[in-house]
C-alpha cells in the first residue's frame, strides 16, 4: 500500500519483557480504527512507536510510502501524524490561543513579504478561532489552561492536535474522565469535525464510544493482535469478550 | 539617607549588567532544565575578542562590539554542540560537568592567545557626572541602564510576538507537548543559546567598557554574578532574573559603601546561602515554577 499507515511485524521489548510482539496493521486513508485491549496490552506502546516516542526492537512503520522507523517524534509530527496522550499535554503557561498557535507549526510556511506574512497570520487566526468554536472554546481563547475544566482541557488537547491539519490522528483515551453525556458529545464532535475523511486510531475503554466512531476494531492482548475486523463482529467475538470484557464461557 | 539612595542608584546601574547575565543563564536553564556554567567563560571569549580587535586592529566601537558579540556567539555555539546537543537529554549532570570542562578549555585558549593576562578595552571616555539635587549618576551607568532596558524590551518582543518566542515558551512549558506539536526542539535550543549569547555579549561589552580592561577572571566573575542573581531572583524566571540582578547590584553597592570591598563579597555569598535555605526557588520562582516569562 503506497498510502496510509502500514505497520509490519512490530515488536518492542523492555529488557526481557515484550510489550509488543510481531504486530502488523494496515490503515487505509480515511479509515478509522478502534484499538482496544486490557490495561498493559501494548496499546499506548503502539502509539508511542508510530509517533517516534519509542523505537521498535524489530519491524518497520511506513506512512504514505515513507519509512518512519527510527525517525524523531517531531519529524513524524511534521509528516502529518498528530496524537493526544492519555495524560493531557497542554502548554499550561500559554493561553488557549497560543496553545493552538503552537499546534499550527506544521502549517506555517516562510513568507516572502510582510503582506504575505500578515495574510498568513490572519488565515491562521481564522482557522484557530474556527477550531476553537467547534470545541466551544472560542470564548476562552485568552485564558490559560488553568481556567479550563477537564473536559475543556481534553478538547483543547484535541483541537491543538487538529490545528496541524494532520492526515492521521492517534487518540489515546480521549474520553477518559468524562461522563456519559460528555462522552456522547465528544463522539459527536469527533464525528463532525475530526474524523471527516481523516485517518484515525482511537484507543478507548468505552466500547460504545468505539462502536460509534470506528467501523474496524483491532484488539491487543499481552502485546499480540488477537482480533481485527468490523467492529460489530469483533465485539461479538468470544475470545475478545473473554479476554477484554471478562465474560466467561 | 542620601548615601543610601545614592548607593541604590549606583546599584541599579551595576545590577542592570547582572540582570543581563542572569537572563542568559535563565533562558538556557528554561529550555534545557540544565545549568551552563560555561556561560561566563563564553562571554570572556567575546570580551577578549573585542580587546584583541581594540589593541591590534581598530578603535572603532562598532567593530569592537561586533567582535565581542561574535566571540560570545561562537563560543556559545561550541558549548551547545559539545555539552548539550551531544549529550543525552536525561544526563543533566554529564552536561553540567561537560560545561565545566569546556570552561577550562576556554580559559586555556585565552591564556595561550592573550599571555599578558590583562588587556585594555575601549572605554566610553571620561564623561561628566549627571547631577540631580544631592545625587550623582555616572553617564556610563545611565548608558548601561538604558542598554539593559532596550535589551529587555527587545527580549519581551521576541518572546511575546515572534513565532520563535512562542516555540521557545512552548518548549520551556512542556517538552513533550512541543515535540508532538512538531516544534523543532533542537533548532529552538540552538537558537536560544545564540539569543543568550547575544544578551551575554552585550552585558560583557558594557562591563568591559566600564572597567576599561579585561582579564581571564572575567569568565568566573560573570558566571558567579549571573548564577547568584538567577538563584536570588527565582530559578528559571525571567522576571526573577532581572529582579535578582538589580537586587544583587544594590546589595553590593550598599555593602561596599557601609562595610568596604572585602566584606561586600562575603555578604553577597551569605545572602546567596540564605536565599538557598529560605527561598530555594528564589523570590519569583514559586513552589512549582519551571519557567515563567
Amino acid at each position: 500500500m503506497a498510502s496510509g499507515l502500514r505497520v509490519s511485524n512490530l515488536s518492542l521489548k523492555y529488557g526481557g519483557v515484550s510489550a509488543l510482539c510481531g504486530l502488523s496493521m494496515d490503515l487505509a486513508p480515511g479509515e478509522v480504527i478502534g484499538l482496544i485491549g486490557p490495561n498493559g496490552s501494548g496499546k499506548t506502546s503502539f502509539l508511542n512507536l508510530v509517533t517516534g516516542f519509542e523505537f521498535p526492537t524489530e519491524g518497520a512503520i511506513f506512512f504514505e510510502g515513507q519509512e518512519l522507523t527510527g525517525k524523531s517524534a517531531q519529524s513524524i509530527a511534521r509528516k502529518g501524524i498528530a496524537r493526544t496522550f492519555q495524560n493531557l499535554q497542554v502548554f499550561s503557561r500559554l493561553s488557549v490561543y497560543e496553545n493552538m498557535r503552537a499546534g499550527c507549526h506544521r502549517c506555517s510556511k516562510p513568507s516572502s513579504s510582510f503582506w504575505q506574512f500578515k495574510a498568513a497570520r490572519n488565515a491562521e487566526k481564522e482557522r484557530i478561532l474556527s477550531l476553537l468554536d467547534c470545541f466551544s472554546l472560542a470564548d476562552m481563547a485568552l485564558d490559560t489552561p488553568e481556567a479550563l475544566t477537564l473536559v475543556q482541557l481534553r478538547q483543547l488537547d484535541l483541537a491543538r492536535a487538529l490545528a496541524s491539519e494532520p492526515k492521521l490522528i492517534l487518540l489515546d483515551e480521549p474520553a477518559a474522565g468524562m461522563t456519559p453525556y460528555e462522552t456522547d458529545q465528544l463522539a459527536k464532535t469527533l464525528q463532525d469535525h475530526v474524523l471527516n475523511g481523516r485517518s484515525a486510531i482511537i484507543i478507548e475503554h468505552k466500547i460504545d464510544f468505539i462502536a460509534a466512531l470506528a467501523k474496524r476494531t483491532f484488539v491487543l492482548s499481552a502485546g499480540r493482535a488477537i482480533a481485527d475486523g468490523p467492529t460489530d463482529e469483533v465485539l461479538c467475538d468470544k475470545d475478545v469478550r473473554r479476554i477484554y470484557l471478562g465474560e466467561c464461557g | 539617607m542620601v548615601d543610601f539612595i545614592q548607593n541604590t542608584l549606583d546599584g541599579i546601574a551595576l545590577g542592570s549588567a547582572y540582570a543581563l547575565l542572569a537572563l542568559g543563564f535563565t533562558l538556557i536553564f528554561g529550555v534545557m532544565g540544565r545549568l551552563n556554567i560555561a556561560y561566563g567563560p563564553c562571554i570572556m571569549i567575546g570580551v577578549f575578542a573585542g580587546a584583541g580587535v581594540y589593541s591590534d586592529l581598530t578603535q572603532s566601537i562598532v567593530m569592537i562590539f561586533v567582535a565581542t558579540l561574535a566571540g560570545t556567539i561562537l563560543a556559545s555555539a561550541y558549548v551547545e554542540r559539545v555539552s548539550f546537543a551531544a549529550i543525552r537529554a536525561d544526563a543533566a549532570l554529564a552536561s553540567m560537568v561537560s560545561t565545566f570542562a569546556v570552561w577550562m578549555q576556554l580559559e586555556e585558549i585565552v591564556a595561550h592567545l592573550f599571555p599578558a593576562r590583562t588587556y585594555a578595552f575601549k572605554e566610553l571616555g571620561h564623561l561628566s557626572l549627571i547631577e540631580a539635587g544631592p545625587f550623582f549618576l555616572r553617564q556610563e551607568s545611565l548608558f548601561m541602564l538604558l542598554v539593559t532596558l532596550a535589551v529587555l524590551l527587545g527580549l519581551a518582543l521576541v518572546l511575546g510576538r515572534s513565532h520563535f518566542g512562542l516555540e521557545l515558551r512552548a518548549l520551556t512549558d512542556s517538552r513533550r507537548a512541543a515535540i508532538i506539536s512538531g516544534i523543532n526542539v533542537r533548532r529552538i535550543i540552538f537558537l536560544t543559546f545564540l539569543l543568550a549569547a547575544m544578551i551575554g555579549g552585550v552585558a560583557g561589552f558594557m562591563i568591559a567598557m566600564s572597567d576599561g580592561q579585561v582579564t581571564p577572571k572575567f569568565g568566573l566573575w560573570a558566571t558567579m554574578k549571573g548564577l547568584v542573581a538567577m538563584v536570588i531572583g527565582g530559578l528559571a524566571s525571567l522576571r526573577g532574573a532581572v529582579l535578582g540582578g538589580m537586587l544583587l547590584g544594590i546589595i553590593e553597592a550598599q555593602a561596599q559603601w557601609y562595610f568596604g570591598a572585602s566584606v561586600r563579597e562575603i555578604l553577597v555569598y551569605a545572602i546567596l546561602f540564605a536565599a538557598l535555605i529560605l527561598l530555594p526557588r528564589g523570590i519569583l520562582g514559586g513552589p512549582h515554577t519551571v519557567w515563567r516569562s
